[in-house]
């Protein structure tokens, strides 16, 4: 595993697409701060800046940089020389998505914590805030959120073989679908995968007027996610490695 | 290592590319795999290494490939030219490969960048080695490619078609690298329509028609057993030399005007009779027995696409 997560390090930090699109969100993140300069800031304002405001941009940036993660492999041919690296194909799809949501997380982490310096210097608060563990819930939490929605989307890469296709997916599916039904369901919607994914970024559980977080927010976007991985193993263990 | 492919099948929609192929390479030789467009080479060797799934299956040292510890140390491939990201460079898609355990010295430290090195020296792309690989000529696609197969040293290579877009040079080099590995105890399977180029290079021969085996024996007792030695003569007295050939047992096709192809007899026999009775003789060429000739010879009703008799 540690031969296949090297791999993928390697794959993604040689490729621009994935270094712009890292640079994207923490830029994206940064010049957002500007525009709260000079503002007294509480824990749940800093959670807003560094973790809820940037989640959707972060979703898509993962969702982008998962699905390359069989996409680009499939549209250039290069799946035949990984798989003859790594000739397991379970293990492969495993490593990937692992590799995936690791870098999903990392590059939250980042922006977040490059977000957190900026608005150190620009606003003012309380040091007291440090001290809120739901502070770093959220922060811990966002940058999960943003892992998972990686894996998914390396794991919907699988099964589509394209790069296009899963991020499409996944921006209907978070940006339309859920939030349809969340009009229709009302405080049911909290379960629903990716809101149920907000609450728990959220510094409160009411704060996005889904109702409290429970137990089952935690497990229904994993839920999904193990779904969406056991089909694309099945189908990508039964495919020949041929180029889209 | 030895290679033993037993069985091997693939189907596509209900057609047959591949049809119980079974055969062995053997360690220390080059073996040559040949056939016409379409008899399945590309889909046999994806088999072998488990890129297609089919039946049969293809045992390295009695084992097949996805259960060798580190593939790629053991058995290089190049079965694609273009199997790389276009804006990624030489060096980074080889080390990226390396990572994957293909470089030898554990894959750590600057040990595999350094193999990268060599071996962006060894097929020529140094200079190249940060430009993107999507702007590589075929012949540069190739080198990246073997490249990459030589990253893990290993011991066995699985090439399709690697001298396509090779300049002479570099089909020279490619023959002399082959050779040089054969000779070091390493297993090639090279697969060519390049026969020419194939029978300079191998020594032993897989040919296959329409997925199925149909040789599978050394170069040297294919093209023997396969194409009798012809002499060509070109004389103005070609009808008396053809009487007088006759009674050695010689057969003889008259193919043009004054033009004679001779086979059972060597030149000699032939030069000879015509000092002996002064007769003129304005060519007189042996034709050797090719691989080409004994392919074509083998392969005539295994050809899956010919071409038509003209426009």
């Amino acid at each position: 595993m540690t031969a296949l997560l090297s791999y993928e390090w390697r794959r993604m930090r040689s490729l621009g697409s994935d270094r712009a699109l890292l640079a994207g969100v923490v830029a994206f993140a940064l010049l957002a701060d500007l525009a709260a300069a000079g503002k007294p800031l509480d824990a749940e304002g800093v959670i807003f800046h560094v973790v809820q405001r940037d989640l959707a941009v972060r979703w898509l940036a993962a969702a982008a940089i998962g699905a390359q993660a069989f996409g680009h492999e499939f549209r250039y041919g290069t799946i035949r020389p990984t798989l003859l690296g790594f000739p397991r194909r379970g293990r492969l799809l495993a490593g990937k998505v692992a590799a995936a949501a690791l870098a999903g997380t990392a590059g939250a982490l980042l922006a977040s914590a490059a977000s957190f310096a900026l608005l150190l210097a620009l606003t003012r608060w309380d040091g007291h805030l440090f001290g809120d563990p739901r502070l770093w819930r959220s922060l811990a939490y966002g940058a999960v959120t943003v892992g998972l929605v990686a894996a998914l989307a390396a794991g919907l890469g699988a099964l589509t073989r394209g790069t296009g296709l899963p991020v499409v997916l996944l921006a209907l599916w978070a940006g339309i679908l859920e939030p349809l039904a969340a009009a229709v369901l009302g405080g049911g919607a909290g379960l629903l995968p990716f809101l149920s994914m907000l609450q728990l970024a959220a510094y409160s559980g009411e704060a996005v007027d889904l109702g409290a977080t429970g137990p089952l927010s935690a497990v229904v976007f994993p839920l999904c996610l193990a779904a969406v991985l056991v089909a694309a193993a099945a189908v990508f263990a039964r495919r020949d490695a041929t180029a889209t | 290592m030895r290679i033993q492919a037993a069985g091997l099948t693939k189907e596509f929609g209900g057609r047959r590319a591949v049809d119980g192929l079974s055969f062995t390479v053997e360690p220390g030789k080059v073996t040559g795999f040949v056939g016409p467009n379409g008899a399945g080479k590309s889909t046999t060797l994806q088999l072998m290494l488990g890129l297609v799934h089919g039946d049969g299956r293809t045992l390295f040292d009695g084992r097949p490939y996805r259960d060798l510890p580190c593939p790629v140390r053991e058995i290089g491939a190049v079965l694609d030219t273009r199997s790389f990201h276009p804006r990624r460079s030489a060096r980074d898609h080889l080390r990226m490969l390396a990572a994957a355990g293909r470089a030898p010295a554990g894959g750590r430290g600057r040990a595999p960048d350094r193999r990268v090195d060599q071996l962006l020296d060894l097929v020529g792309l140094a200079p190249v080695a940060g430009r993107p690989a999507g702007g590589f000529s075929l012949g540069m696609a190739q080198r990246l490619g073997l490249a990459a197969a030589l990253l893990g040293d290993p011991r066995a290579l699985l090439l399709d078609e690697p001298a396509n877009g090779l300049d002479p040079h570099g089909v020279a080099w490619l023959r002399e690298l082959l050779r040089a590995f054969a000779a070091g105890g390493g297993a090639v399977l090279v697969s060519s329509h390049l026969l020419a180029e194939m029978q300079l290079l191998a020594d032993h021969v897989v040919v296959i028609g329409r997925g199925r085996l149909l040789a599978d024996e050394p170069l040297e007792q294919l093209v023997g057993r396969s194409v009798r030695e012809q002499v060509l003569v070109r004389s103005p007295d070609a009808g008396r030399l053809a009487e007088l050939l006759a009674p050695t047992g010689a057969a003889v096709d008259r193919t043009g005007d004054g033009e004679l192809t001779i086979s059972g007899v060597g030149a000699e026999v032939v030069g000879d009779l015509a000092h002996e009775r002064r007769l003129r003789l304005h060519q007189l060429t042996t034709r050797s027995a090719s691989l080409e000739a004994a392919f074509l010879a083998l392969t005539r009703d295994g050809v899956e696409y010919a071409a038509g008799d003209g426009p």
